[in-house]
């Protein structure tokens, strides 16, 4: 299974390390800190939930287990919001 | 009844219905025509569902696509369908209604939503000017930007638009497009209003007093230099200014757009760029100011010594 974007999201960086994310299938907007922006950048194209994990394992400082579940609610909240699309 | 033009945002309105906004002559770009009266249902009409917002048992609004075009319609006040092109509009005021709501809709929701539709952010603000340097109050109804504006007046400042904010870009530079000059003040402004001499006073037909700035202001767009978002709170605060950060200003913008409960991905799709272009040039303050004459007077005190210099 893999992740890919919603074409109802439109995307702008903050310049302050978030980058805003307009849902808009629901009219809501959703702010990314610096972790979500790198998953939202890596789904430029779709991904799997472990390739998505292993690159946020690369690019910062956490250990397996807490990636895994962070990485996974976050991909949960993005699909439940209609930000995400499961392929 | 003689029709007239009035120039409203940058948009040219003709009219068979007075309105409180300057008369000009040209091309319009919206016509409106009367229809006979008749109740207006409080639901959405038939069609497809652009926007929809409900407060309460019979009061709210939803818009709709229809095969002929658009339909706005105002829960048990008035109804307006507009042709696919959005250059003509006829007008079905409720027939329980006495005095016409027609008016204040025709001066603010009507236009708020041919400007949405046409890919033209709007946003829900009261604007004053002074040396062609802007000021905007973003709040949603009841949120104080009107009081905070007309009190600005007595500050040498003058109005330039009350309920929405439409901007033109001249290069970087977020120019003020120029509503009716008026504002509307809620009943309970009577001391606001004793204590600032206005240029004009009248009662509007749901019960406000609009006023207008004694100063006028130049033929020339001011520039849009600070957005204030208030935040009233209970008597004893002190008004204080804060600076928000990059995604709070976004979410401040991207909170107010004018046309509520907006449903209809597609024009989301087209002002977004515009909301986050505002959000990222004009710095956005939040304004917590205690309820009141004197947390007013507190405020103008901060926003009179507020730079307006651009960044």
């Amino acid at each position: 299974m893999f992740y890919k974007r919603s074409v109802n999201a439109v995307t702008a960086d903050l310049g302050d390390g978030h980058l805003a994310v307009m849902g808009l299938s629901r009219g809501r907007y959703y702010t990314l800190n610096a972790t979500g922006k790198v998953i939202w950048t890596f789904l430029e194209t779709p991904r799997s939930a472990e390739d998505i994990e292993a690159h946020v394992q690369s690019c910062f400082d956490i250990d397996t287990d807490t990636c895994l579940q962070d990485s996974q609610k976050f991909l949960a909240d993005l699909v439940a919001e209609g930000l995400v699309e499961r392929v | 009844m003689s029709e007239s033009c009035y120039s409203l945002y940058g948009l040219l309105i003709q009219s068979p219905i007075q309105l409180h906004a300057p008369v000009v002559q040209g091309e319009p770009d919206l016509v409106v025509v009367e229809a006979a009266s008749q109740i207006v249902p409080a639901e959405p009409a038939p069609g497809e569902l652009l926007c929809r917002l409900e407060y309460g048992p019979g009061w709210g609004a939803a818009h709709v696509k229809t095969p002929t075009g658009y339909t706005l319609r105002y829960y048990g006040t008035a109804q307006f369908e507009l042709d696919p092109q959005l250059r003509n509009a006829t007008v079905i005021a409720d027939s329980s209604i006495n005095p016409s709501m027609v008016p204040e809709l025709l001066l603010a929701s009507v236009p708020a939503f041919r400007l949405l539709m046409t890919g033209t952010m709007v946003l829900h603000a009261s604007v004053v000017a002074a040396h062609d340097k802007a000021i905007a109050f973003l709040a949603h109804s009841g949120g104080g930007k009107s009081t905070l504006a007309a009190a600005m007046c007595g500050s040498g400042f003058a109005a330039i638009t009350d309920d929405l904010l439409v901007i033109d870009w001249c290069a970087d530079v977020p120019k003020v497009r120029f509503g009716s000059g008026e504002l509307r003040l809620r009943p309970d402004s009577a001391a606001l209003r004793a204590s600032i001499t206005f240029g004009s006073e009248r009662v509007t037909s749901d019960g406000r007093t609009a006023v207008s700035s004694a100063l006028a202001h130049t033929d020339a767009a001011p520039e849009l230099r600070v957005i204030i978002v208030p935040v009233i709170e209970a008597a004893g605060v002190r008004a204080e200014l804060r600076r928000l950060a990059g995604s709070e200003s976004l979410s401040a913008v991207l909170e107010h757009l004018r046309v509520s409960g907006w449903q209809d991905a597609s024009a989301l799709r087209r002002v977004f760029p515009e909301q986050v272009r505002l959000a990222r040039t004009v710095p956005v303050y939040e304004l917590r100011l205690a309820r009141g004459p004197e947390g007013l007077h507190q405020a103008v005190e901060l926003l009179k010594h507020l730079e307006l210099r651009r960044e």
